[in-house]
């Protein structure tokens, strides 16, 4: 199967981006990370419900762990994802798999241009879009790409969750500086009220939003949760990035002593002042068995355009369309056309004919009709029907007015 | 049976005819002055309504900051930082944020069901408006420009002047009425019994 001319348009027209978040996630290897998550991104999929033929745009794809279920599933799939070495990846594993009908190219969720407004039934994105530098602009461009009834979902990881990933982040962040001024912080995507807020400012009422928690699974039956932290400081970007910034011997220490807290499941760590506040994350691994439960996800399903879009000109054109002052307006310019050309044809002559008729036995007339009907004869001298005459019919055609000057 | 050819009117029918073209662009203006007055009507109303939505959205805000102030003024209150009047202060503010949260999501229902009700919707129907606000590219503000533009481009103005030629056509006419005119007038009559389809049947 070829891919279709939908699929080609998106990637001759997309822009490439200059997010400074992309050479974060292309340092590393996040494809080891995401072989964990395979299980759950189809499990997801299956949860979201597709119904061929639909056109799907996962944001944040990555290497296509939601990308690929969906193509499988017989969806169109555009992936768009930050990170270069990831989209190679994705268009790696979906021409193994012989996915011809999944694309995966760069792209910044904040600016999708060269993405045509409604081109999506469908646009994900799980733990993808989140990480977006500007969540306003994301949920503005997600909008803009759903086409009028179409679905926007999303899985965000919670902020403050007791489990895996937001105490991965939590402790990554605690050793990074305060971000630029206007870069919002990631976790503020698992926020309800925040949520509401920036799809709000899309255009989307709150109405229209539904949200949920969720599990996601990490699944591995060979690793146990140490090796997958270990891993993770190996081949996750963002905390490649942490622990490698700590210079400072002291910080070093702490920031090594948070993972190996989390590792060794000693109930508290004694957290810096100001870095972050006492963690229960070793109480999620409550022995180091093979890693089937680890973190909750916030699952967004919104309905983005379960309302109809509607732009100014459109509102313009069907109100002119259905105005009643207008209607009677162009009414009255047809009235006024009809009176030009009846005040025309004054140049031209006129005709007319008329034809009346008068029965009547009254002396006067019966002798004019007679007489002017050119049907006097000897008899009607008789005195008798002079005085009493029959009733006579006398039918005139023509006008006998003068006609006005 | 007649027939009349005018003649000589003396300009009489030039002038009707004139007149009725003048009425015909007078329609023409009125219905452009229609246009623009429902154009006007419906992009405020698609303002207001988006504007409706931000302000309910800047009142949502203020309601969550003020009842965080009063959270704050309790903790406080209770811990003898301030009295009971600090917390009745802003429990009074809280109710003035709640009012205006009110009347601003009243007002963007005014706002919407007077789009809806322009554009033949039921009025409760929500829109995803997708016009964004922004402003128009306005050039250096000529004063002379705009009362030229006004005088030539307003309906109003062209009406104005369409009924001043109106005018003095009808005046023309009026002095012509003492001129003469000369119609060809011919006349055909016939008397009979009976009407004259009757009489072509009877023969």
């Amino acid at each position: 199967m070829k891919p279709s001319t939908f699929i080609q348009g998106i990637e001759r027209h997309v822009s490439v981006p200059s997010n400074p978040n992309r050479a974060l996630w292309e340092q590393g290897d996040f494809t080891e990370i995401a072989v964990f998550m395979r299980q759950s991104g189809e499990a997801v999929v299956q949860g979201i419900g597709i119904e061929p033929p639909v056109r799907v745009l996962d944001l944040g794809c990555g290497d296509g762990t939601t990308a690929i279920p969906l193509a499988r599933l017989g969806a169109e799939v555009v992936g768009i994802d930050i990170a270069r070495n990831l989209v190679e990846a994705g268009n790696r594993l979906a021409a193994e798999a012989g996915l011809t009908r999944l694309k995966s190219q760069e792209g910044d969720a904040c600016s999708l241009a060269g993405v045509a407004d409604s081109s999506f039934d469908l646009v994900i994105s799980f733990f993808g879009a989140m990480f977006a530098p500007k969540p306003f602009d994301v949920a503005k461009e997600m909008v803009r790409v759903t086409k009028h009834g179409g679905r926007i979902v999303m899985g965000n990881w919670i902020p403050n969750d007791p489990t895996f990933v937001s105490q991965v982040l939590k402790i990554s962040s605690a050793f990074t500086p305060p971000p630029p001024e206007g870069v919002i912080s990631p976790m503020t995507w698992g926020v309800e009220s925040n949520i509401i807020e920036r799809f709000d400012h899309a255009g989307v009422p709150k109405e229209n939003i539904s949200m949920a928690r969720d599990t996601y699974y990490f699944a591995s039956p060979e690793k146990i949760p140490t090796e997958l932290v270990e891993e993770l400081e190996q081949v996750y970007g963002p905390t490649m990035t942490q622990s490698k910034r700590p210079r400072k011997m002291e910080r070093r220490r702490n920031y090594t002593n948070g993972f190996w807290n989390c590792r060794t499941r000693r109930t508290k760590v004694r957290m810096p002042v100001r870095l972050y506040p006492p963690l229960s994350c070793a109480s999620l691994f409550p022995s180091n068995e093979p890693m089937k439960t680890l973190t909750l996800i916030f699952v967004l399903a919104i309905s983005a355009r379960g309302q109809d879009a509607i732009s100014l000109k459109e509102v313009v054109r069907q109100s002119m369309a259905r105005s009643r002052v207008i209607e009677a307006s162009s009414a009255a310019i047809d009235a006024a056309s009809a009176r030009v050309t009846e005040a025309k044809s004054g140049w031209l002559p006129k005709v007319t004919y008329s034809e009346s008729w008068t029965r009547s036995d009254n002396p006067v007339f019966v002798f004019s009709s007679v007489l002017t009907q050119r049907q006097f004869s000897e008899s009607n001298f008789d005195v008798g029907d002079l005085n009493r005459p029959d009733f006579l019919n006398n039918s005139v055609a023509g006008d006998r007015r003068p006609a006005a000057l | 049976m007649t027939g009349d050819q005018p003649l000589y009117d003396a300009g009489r029918n030039k002038r009707a005819v004139r007149t009725a073209k003048l009425g015909e662009d007078v329609s023409r203006e009125d219905r452009r002055r229609n246009q623009l007055a429902v154009i006007a009507q419906v992009a405020r109303f698609y303002w207001d309504t988006q504007l409706g939505v931000e302000e309910v959205r800047v009142t949502s805000q203020a309601m969550r900051s003020a009842e965080a102030d009063l959270e704050r003024s309790e903790a406080r209150r209770t811990s003898g930082m301030a009295t009971d009047a600090d917390v009745l202060s802003i429990r009074v503010h809280l109710a003035g944020v709640h009012e205006e949260q009110i009347r601003r999501s009243a007002d963007l229902e005014v706002d919407r069901a007077a789009m809806n009700d322009a554009i033949g919707l039921p009025l409760d129907s929500v829109h995803f408006l997708t016009t964004p606000p922004a402003p128009l590219p306005v050039a250096q503000p000529e004063l002379s420009g705009y009362e030229k533009n006004a005088v030539d481009g307003r309906p109003k103005a062209r009406q104005a002047r369409l009924a001043a030629v109106i005018a003095r056509v009808h005046a023309a006419d009026a002095h012509n009425n003492y001129l003469p005119q000369v119609t060809l007038h011919g006349a055909f009559e016939a008397d009979r019994q009976r009407f004259a389809i009757v009489a072509a049947r009877t023969g």
